[in-house]
């Protein structure tokens, strides 16, 4: 195999990645004007609300897949969702805190718990880690049952009001009295935790991550303290994914325990895997094929488990990088088989 | 001047002394091997000087400054920064984006900073990587930047490993056999480039290294050790005609050039 040969058939992960995103910012503004012009046409509070739930979950699934980047397998995302959402709904209910103070609060609750949690927990790796994960999210959920004040016991919070009112500049008077509100709002959320994480990945931050998983010895031999890492990307997707929580209890006016089950981070296990966790879009992606899947089947909702459960296995199956890596198999068997009748050219259709 | 200072460390496990009462002094600039046979305590004297193991007895003295219980990356910060026996480093990695990992201790990632993408971040950032192609330049591994470490042979991956540990500016760079598994003419290829980088920046260099002919040609001073014990000290050639060490290590009647 020739020197350029090897060069062309062995990208980096990361820097096909890199070079991918580079016509991220294109691809982002159009998507984003997309989004923002579609309540113009879709008028049914139906439809937006399904965007709306998918908005929500993308926050959950890419703060969760950040934390499966950094070699941790997290099995507790539904305990932080559930933090940010009970605090910042005590928050504005009991303490008469505006919801626009209450959310970022929220979110800094979460990051706290996922620091008193994170520095212990996250010197656990693989399975034990998502036990521990898992039982933050089972002690959680305890607690909110079993202490009816303030948590409300089995039955949750009832009747929590929406944000409060707010004026934009320009725009006007904000009152939270119609979905398309809640449109925006969540479209802003989404976009922002986007944008930190994205950020994030992409700076030598992401690189840092990566190195952590491929290779903790040498890392801390380089001088990385692993540790802080490792606890700095927890608290800031926990965080994060707390504000998604917090917007949840206050678009749904009405939270419960079982709300926030392991069965949330099942879900959101599913879209990352399906979707593909190597790339930053995979489980956006993922997301919004099994959600929407999710709604297109909503007449067969018992056996929706099921449905995702089969459609798991099978990509595991049969495209183990998620579908994000179907057009890289595409393109490639397309490749081979277009390279069959020349004889001359190509000797890599073997070994790349 | 003293640099690195061991003054009688031990280690146990349970009650075998992987290292007994070692005593080693590195000069600033030097090229030190630590030769010994197989599990005579190379490996474990470097993790003890890294960090990686706690020491039983005795004292680790880096520039005067006492290493009793520091953690490994405190004590990378130091200057004191380690390749692996087995190839180790990020196979997921390009070459190019290992030795950027390897910047991390000279060049802090500001949270913030890196969230709002400024110019002057991203003149940091292309500093950087201008630097980073230069180790590689100086590690001979410049024509494969874009490769992934995974997939370049064995000697290469040693070279990158290297390249690495030196990403991070050393005071002290502790090469665990650089040379294990190259061949001839790789090997004395990696000798010239080791000394290059002694030359170039001063760093001083700690060797373990089962090549004797390699590290005849490579080092100024050799610490010779058995069980644990340090049984020889000196020049390549004071060692070649010690008797103890060609009874221990190299056996009777064997030529060490």
């Amino acid at each position: 195999m020739t020197k350029t040969q090897a060069r062309k058939t062995t990208v980096s992960r990361f820097s096909r990645e890199f070079n991918a995103l580079k016509w991220s910012p294109l691809y982002f503004v159009i998507t984003l004007l997309v989004l923002c012009f579609i309540p113009l046409f879709i008028r049914n509070n139906y439809s937006l609300h399904v965007l709306i739930a998918v908005f929500y979950h993308i926050i959950y699934v890419t703060t969760y897949r950040f934390v499966l980047r950094t070699g941790q397998f997290h099995f507790g995302a539904h305990a932080f969702i559930g933090i940010g959402a009970y605090a910042s709904v005590l928050l504005v209910m009991r303490a008469g805190v505006s919801f626009w103070l209450a959310m970022p609060a929220a979110g800094i609750v979460a990051a706290f718990f996922a620091v008193l949690i994170g520095y212990p927990a996250l010197r656990l790796k693989g399975v034990y880690f998502a036990i521990i994960t898992w039982g933050a999210g089972a002690t959680f959920r305890f607690i909110y049952i079993r202490f009816k004040e303030p948590f409300g016991g089995p039955l949750g919070i009832f009747s929590i009001p929406g944000p409060d009112p707010i004026t934009l500049p320009g725009i006007g008077v904000i009152d939270f009295d119609e979905k398309v509100h809640y449109y925006f709002l969540a479209l802003f959320l989404m976009v922002l935790t986007l944008y930190i994480l994205h950020r994030m990945e992409r700076s030598r931050f992401g690189l840092v991550f990566g190195a952590i998983r491929e290779g903790d010895q040498l890392a801390r031999a380089v001088g990385i303290n692993i540790m802080n890492y490792k606890v700095l990307a927890f608290a800031v997707c926990s965080g994060l994914a707390a504000m998604g929580g917090s917007f949840y209890a206050h678009y749904t006016y009405y939270i419960s325990p079982l709300d926030f089950s392991v069965l949330l981070t099942i879900y959101l296990a599913i879209y990352t895997v399906v979707g593909g966790q190597e790339s930053f879009i995979g489980p956006i992606i993922g997301t919004v094929v099994l959600m929407l899947a999710g709604e297109v089947f909503a007449g067969y909702a018992h056996l929706q488990l099921l449905l995702y459960s089969g459609f798991l296995i099978f990509i595991l199956l049969f495209l183990p990088g998620g579908m994000v890596s179907l057009p890289f198999l595409i393109n490639k068997s397309l490749r081979r088989l277009t390279s069959r009748g020349k004889k001359d050219l190509r000797h890599d259709s073997a070994g790349a | 001047m003293t640099q690195l200072e061991l003054k009688g460390v031990s280690k146990f496990f349970g009650g075998l002394a992987a290292v007994n009462k070692l005593d080693l002094e590195v000069d600033h600039g030097e090229i030190v091997a630590l030769i010994g046979p197989n599990g005579a305590g190379k490996t474990t004297a470097f993790n003890l000087i890294t960090g990686e193991l706690g020491v039983s007895d005795g004292r680790i003295l880096f520039e005067g400054q006492d290493l009793e219980g520091m953690r490994p990356h405190q004590i990378a910060k130091l200057g004191i920064v380690r390749t692996y026996q087995l190839v180790t480093l990020f196979k997921g990695y390009t070459a190019l984006e290992n030795i950027l990992v390897g910047f991390h201790l000279q060049s802090r990632i500001g949270f913030f900073e890196s969230l709002l993408n400024l110019g002057s971040y991203r003149r940091k950032e292309m500093a950087l990587y201008r630097e980073a192609l230069e180790i590689l330049d100086i590690m001979g591994l410049r024509h494969i930047e874009d490769e992934l470490a995974e997939n370049m042979p064995h000697g290469i991956q040693r070279r990158l490993g290297v390249a690495i540990g030196l990403a991070a500016k050393p005071k002290i760079l502790l090469l665990d056999e650089p040379l294990t598994g190259m061949n001839p003419s790789e090997a004395t290829e990696m000798i010239k480039t080791i000394r290059s980088i002694r030359d170039r920046f001063g760093t001083t260099l700690v060797v373990v290294e089962h090549n004797m002919r390699a590290v005849m040609a490579l080092c100024e001073q050799i610490v010779v050790i058995n069980f644990g014990n340090k049984i020889a000290e000196g020049s390549p050639k004071e060692i070649q005609s010690n008797p103890k060490v060609i009874e221990a290590y190299l056996g009777s009647g064997a030529n060490a050039t």
